[in-house]
């Protein structure tokens, strides 16, 4: 028996949905902004109508209310009450379990320990810093002795660092508690840092589900066809400046990443984030690029499209209409921009820093 | 100071000076001995106990009608809501008068008051006749105000609170309500300020008796109609007053429910 099993779920959104998520499973799922992720989400946790069936331990959840579902959801916004203190938010946690009011306090208190939060228990959420709000968002859900864990893209809102402690962090109580969990992402790092199972979410259709340790072994996970679309620049030479950015040689040319104060081994970005300039007066821009088209593909309503830069090769990703709008064909000259907001920097497998 | 500044603070001035020479005119036509007197007169002292409990019965009533009513058209879609939605707004923008004149019919033995003094409740030219009136005006203020508190939450709060454990009636009292509780109280106050301040539909529906269905503004209007122009402004002063303090209530409210600017540049 799965602890979540989910048969021909469609709505708006979603198309035909298939998904089994076995107990203790950290599931990950990756897809594009706009793909569905959330709405599945709130499928699971009863927010949402659907067609099909949801299953949790075997039970049959449609019709049985939210409340009634025993789930812990974490949304990208987190959604701590504002007018409650850090121990409140968790104390209505709690609210459907039968504890004593000490009993809860204590509960609580012990929550606030495990995700090292515990000397904020009467700070209003608005007080707290990204991180801290995280592990109370995290906190709270647990409170609730959920029998799943729904999490919304957890840490996207979070800087470099943080994000890649707290995932750490996550990761090792997710185990320690065996809980089964479902996380949504568009970043590829998390997704390969948390799963054990993976599957991508692509216009509502959640195009597959895998093993997380095929894809690791190379084999012929069809998830592969979403990771190639995170391009991973190969820089060199870093120049750290003190304006908050990292001046690095790529493509012959100067790359500015963000300056996340540590060292890194690899620049990624999108490929829905690469931006084609059509101002061919050629403005000074930082990270303004020339470039030649040298394929075009075209995936349902997505076209991919490969651009050549100085010797090395990025990839790009619009929506069918808005590559048409641009009017542009393989052989084109055109200019790309990769916007600072968009670079990430992270610690690739090999874990070595870029080459000075 | 711009020229355009100062061509601007002309008409601030004139309607300050307007607005404070009534308030003068009002208060300097008595000693202060001659105040205390006629404030402290059975007529004056009735008016004033009977206005605060038609007013806060009428604003009970208001706010019961009011907030679930907000709640349900700021969270949902169906068809014919902007028709409703505008219906409601009709006793804003309705001379009293004429809404009170309403009320009677409906509430005439011919309607509704016909079935309501089977049941031994009689409305019209009765104390109950003024809670009525002044709900009918009230009301609106409060689901307008409360609707817009509502609105503003976001719903994201609705759905963490049901995946935690909470019913919807916990949700609505535990999250909404406190969520939106102070813009709510804000329109509550508006609400009770009109409902104080209420005249026309009140007399229509109430009538004007003395010592029976005789609030603040009747009292005004019974007492200026007779020459008794002692009592008539007591009981202005005091509706002047309890106007004052309110808006006061609504300025503090405001204040504390404004984002503090540093921690917006944070």
């Amino acid at each position: 028996m799965s602890a979540i099993e989910l048969v021909n779920i469609n709505n708006q959104l979603l198309r035909s949905v298939q998904l089994r998520v076995n107990h203790g499973e950290c599931f990950v799922i990756v897809g594009p902004s706009g793909a569905g992720k959330t709405t599945l989400l709130r499928v699971i946790a009863g927010l949402q109508p659907h067609t099909g069936s949801v299953f949790l331990d075997g039970e049959h959840m449609n019709g049985v209310p939210p409340h009634l579902r025993r789930i812990g959801y974490v949304s990208q916004d987190l959604h701590l009450f504002p007018h409650l203190s850090l121990e409140g938010n968790l104390l209505l946690g709690m609210e459907r379990l039968t504890l004593t009011r000490r009993e809860k306090r204590a509960r609580a208190q012990e929550l606030m320990m495990l995700l090292k939060i515990h000397g904020l228990a009467p700070r209003n959420p608005a007080t707290l810093s990204g991180g801290e709000k995280q592990r109370a968002a995290l906190a709270r859900a647990l409170a609730s002795s959920p029998r799943i864990l729904l999490l919304d893209e957890p840490f996207s809102k979070l800087d470099f660092r943080t994000s890649l402690y707290l995932r750490g962090e996550f990761k090792k109580l997710q185990q320690k508690l065996k809980l089964t969990t479902i996380l949504v992402t568009h970043d590829m790092t998390e997704a390969r840092d948390m799963g054990n199972g993976l599957a991508v979410m692509q216009s509502g259709h959640l195009e597959h589900a895998a093993a997380h340790d095929n894809h690791a072994e190379g084999g012929t996970c069809r998830a592969d066809l979403f990771l190639e679309r995170e391009n991973v620049l190969a820089c060199t030479r870093p120049r750290y400046t003190d304006y908050g950015v990292v001046e690095v040689e790529w493509a012959g040319e100067r790359l500015c990443v963000p300056d996340e104060g540590e060292d890194f081994s690899q620049v990624t970005i999108p490929a829905g984030k690469i931006v084609i300039d059509l101002d061919r007066a050629g403005r000074s821009l930082i990270n303004r690029f020339q470039g030649v088209i040298s394929e075009v593909r075209q995936v349902d309503e997505t076209v991919l499209a490969e651009i050549g830069v100085g010797g090395e090769c990025i990839r790009g990703e619009w929506a069918r209409a808005q590559w048409e709008e641009l009017g542009l064909a393989e052989g084109d000259r055109v200019h790309i921009r990769l916007r600072l907001q968009d670079l990430r920097i992270g610690r690739g497998n090999n874990g070595t820093a870029v080459s000075a | 100071m711009s020229r355009l500044d100062r061509a601007f603070a002309i008409p601030l001035v004139f309607f300050a000076l307007i607005v404070g020479g009534v308030l003068f005119a009002l208060g300097s036509q008595l000693t202060p001995g001659e105040i205390r007197a006629s404030v402290l007169s059975s007529e004056t002292l009735f008016a004033l106990r009977f206005s605060l409990m038609a007013s806060l019965a009428a604003l009970s009533c208001a706010l019961a009608i009011g907030i679930p009513t907000a709640y349900f058209l700021a969270r949902h879609h169906f068809p014919g809501k902007g028709i409703v939605d505008t219906l409601l707004d009709v006793p804003l923008v309705m001379p009293p008068l004429v809404a009170g004149v309403g009320l009677l019919f409906l509430l005439g033995r011919n309607m509704l008051g016909g079935p309501l003094a089977d049941l031994g409740f009689e409305v019209v030219l009765s104390p109950w006749g003024a809670v009525v009136a002044q709900a009918y005006v009230a009301t609106p203020i409060v689901i307008r105000n409360s609707k817009a508190a509502f609105e503003s939450v976001d719903s994201g709060y609705e759905a963490a609170a049901m995946t935690l454990g909470l019913s919807p009636s916990k949700v609505f009292l535990r999250i909404n309500v406190p969520l939106a509780g102070r813009t709510i109280l804000s329109g509550a106050i508006l609400a009770w300020a009109r409902a104080v301040g209420e005249f026309g539909a009140t007399l229509m529906v109430a009538g004007a008796t003395r010592f029976r269905t005789e609030t603040l503004p009747i009292a005004v209007y019974l007492n200026i109609s007779s020459g008794e122009i002692d009592i008539a402004l007591s009981c202005a002063l005091v509706l002047v007053s309890v106007a004052f303090l309110l808006l006061l209530l609504l300025r503090w409210l405001s204040k504390g429910s404004r984002p503090e600017r540093n921690s917006e540049v944070k």
